[in-house]
């Protein structure tokens, strides 16, 4: 089985001027093809700094990263940009969908910044129809619920077939019954053979996942 | 990122807050409506002035008796209201025995027609002596003008016949009885009837009528003074003497036409020279309509430049209303930035989409603007009385000028927006 996610060694040190801030010292971490892995650990971690680097919105200070064991770490801005766009789908905490666009237009989204000819509403309705949102597609996201506006979210993750899934925290913001949804979502997108990384606080959400890492102090536990 | 894509989205976030993009497309609304309506100004007025040749006739030079004959007085302000060129009163007077300092300037007469009709540059001359008259009318005594004149009369005002013939040299030299009469004399002293080979009594003296000239509207003509010649009774210059002890035969105007492709302001000095020999105090003023023409397109030039200048301070304001917005709309929406950055955008992609948004504003205002020039050049029109015109240019000059404005004043808020670190942006509140 191939690895999605390699890290080597990766380090990530804040330069605030005068003071550098360590936040990642040196993390080893290998996520196989098709795996769901839970990532925690308490406040100042350093959860979110690496699923920035994992997620290439930020790069390691030393240390290797390689996505679908092709090396990521120094590659250039657009080509970052790229690689986000072709394997990499996030789901935020906080929806992060965009409120001008209706749910059709937000799940399309990705597919405008692809280099490859796709044909984005049908793309995005088969999608939607998957996430139970078909009749809700011209819906503005004031006009949707949490757990609807999150399907989205997750439907807007999928629309580049990508090969890996960064959720943080996926259900924080939702209600116990509709993160139930939104976690038996991901269940499914799982047993479809989805590579998914989750941050979580809640233990309950991480045992549903096969493989739970604590991060302490920017290592791996 | 398709253009028409990126078009959408732009229309989209526009479309959100239609206020505030009003609000900030105002400056490029009034920059361009501005624009357009000076631009409409200024070619209303180079069509006025084209039409205004094509009625007086392009390449004709009038030496008249000048408004300064009467007092002496000289360069001034001519009949037609404009600067005219105006040979005044110089203080020849040792050159001139006749003449005592301050004297009465000697009119104009036949003596200085055949002086400059023979100029090479000359193609045709004819002589104007005026007189108002009153004829018996079907309805009452009217007023007409007799113009005493020449053969080649009609050829230089561009008049043509409805009816019978003009006067020729023959008529001239024989000093005969003859008239031609404008088609609103016909009318009031005739009515339907025959005209041809009837008489006017004109100071008790028979006439034979031997022509009707055709109606022409000189009613556009304010560059010069000119008579309406509907109500003119033409006569051989030489039989209106008649009975006068005048030698040479004294005229009011002298009307040259030059040759095509001779230079009227050129023959127009030369003329003046000339005539000025015989009339060396002479009150008469040479009036060349094109050099009037360019005298008043160089004021009109000079206010389009002003005009502009404001208009394009309005534009460049209207710029920086883009930017402002623009600054605060990038700060406003820098988690979106995150967002899409996230989701693959590169950086060119969220630049291009911030320029875009600000280059519709741009070429929205600009179309607002286009209605908004159109409607104060009408205003123009019907306030001040000059005529306007819309032309295509103005409108796709103002059109890209507004594009072009929305670019470049958009450009750096969208630089910006591009260059937020991904991480920063998504995490901001």
């Amino acid at each position: 089985m191939t690895n999605v996610v390699t890290l080597d060694q990766v380090y990530k040190t804040y330069d605030l001027g005068e003071i550098k801030v360590p936040v990642l010292k040196g993390v080893n971490l290998k996520i196989k093809k098709g795996e769901w892995v839970s990532l925690m650990g308490p406040s100042g971690s350093g959860k979110t700094t690496l699923m920035n680097i994992v997620g290439l919105l930020d790069t390691p200070t030393s240390g290797n990263y390689l996505l679908n064991e092709e090396m990521a770490s120094a590659k250039d801005d657009d080509d970052l940009s790229n690689l986000r766009n072709n394997h990499i789908g996030f789901v935020f905490q906080t929806f992060n969908i965009l409120p001008q666009l209706n749910a059709w237009q937000n799940v399309a989204l990705p597919l405008n910044y692809s280099t490859q000819n796709q044909t984005p509403r049908k793309i995005a309705m088969e999608l939607l129809d998957k996430v139970g949102l078909k009749e809700r597609a011209t819906h503005r996201p004031n006009e949707l619920s949490g757990g609807e506006r999150q399907r989205v979210a997750v439907a807007r993750a999928l629309s580049n077939n990508p090969s890996l899934i960064l959720a943080d925290e996926p259900t924080g913001n939702l209600d116990s019954k509709t993160g139930k949804d939104v976690l038996e979502l991901f269940e499914q997108l799982h047993s479809e053979g989805i590579t998914i990384l989750m941050v979580t606080h809640d233990t309950e959400v991480a045992e549903r996942s096969q493989r739970i890492i604590n991060i302490l102090d920017g290592k791996i536990a | 990122m398709k253009i028409l894509n990126l078009l959408r989205e732009a229309w989209a976030e526009i479309t959100l807050q239609p206020f505030r993009s009003f609000l900030t497309a105002l400056g490029i609304v009034f920059g361009v409506g501005a624009v357009i309506a000076i631009l409409a100004i200024s070619e209303g007025a180079k069509r006025e002035a084209v039409s205004q040749l094509e009625v007086l006739g392009a390449g004709t030079i009038r030496v008249r008796e000048s408004d300064a004959q009467a007092n002496s007085t000289s360069n001034g302000v001519g009949t037609s209201g404009v600067y005219v060129q105006t040979r005044g009163w110089w203080g020849f007077s040792g050159l001139s025995g006749s003449m005592g300092s301050g004297g009465p300037a000697r009119p104009l007469d036949m003596k200085d027609l055949e002086a400059v009709k023979g100029l090479e540059g000359i193609d045709a001359a004819a002589s104007e002596r005026t007189k108002e008259v009153s004829l018996p009318g079907s309805f009452g005594d009217i007023s007409v003008t007799v113009v005493g004149t020449t053969s080649d009369y009609l050829k230089i005002q561009g008049l043509k016949l409805q009816e019978g013939r003009f006067f020729d040299s023959l008529d001239i030299e024989s000093r005969n009885k003859v008239a031609v009469i404008g088609p609103k004399t016909r009318g009031l002293v005739f009515g339907t009837g025959q005209a041809i080979g009837n008489i006017v009594r004109i100071d008790n003296v028979p006439y034979t009528i031997i022509g009707v000239v055709s109606p022409k509207d000189w009613s556009g003509v304010t560059l010069v003074q000119i008579r309406d010649t509907g109500k003119d009774v033409y006569i051989p210059v030489t039989t209106m003497a008649i009975g006068t002890s005048e030698y040479p035969v004294g005229l009011n105007e002298i009307i040259l036409r030059l040759k095509s492709g001779e230079n009227p302001v050129q023959w127009g000095s030369i003329v003046e020279k000339i005539v000025s020999i015989a009339h060396p105090a002479g009150a008469f003023e040479v009036i060349v309509p094109e050099e009037l023409l360019a005298q008043q397109q160089e004021l009109q030039r000079i206010f389009s430049v002003v005009m502009g200048l404001i208009a394009s301070i309005s534009l460049i304001v209207g710029g920086i209303g883009i930017m402002n917005i623009s600054l605060a709309t990038v700060i406003q929406r820098t988690r979106e930035i995150g967002i899409r950055r996230a989701l693959g955008a590169r950086k060119k992609d969220i630049q291009a989409q911030f320029l875009s948004e600000s280059f519709l504003i741009s070429v929205l205002g600009g179309a607002v603007g286009i209605f908004l020039g159109y409607a104060l050049s009408k205003a123009v029109s019907s306030y001040a009385g000059w005529s306007t015109a819309i032309s295509g240019v103005g409108v796709v000059v103002a059109f890209s000028v507004a594009a072009t404005v929305g670019v470049i004043f958009g450009w750096w808020p969208a630089k910006r927006a591009s260059e937020m670190p991904p991480v920063d942006a998504l995490r901001h509140e």
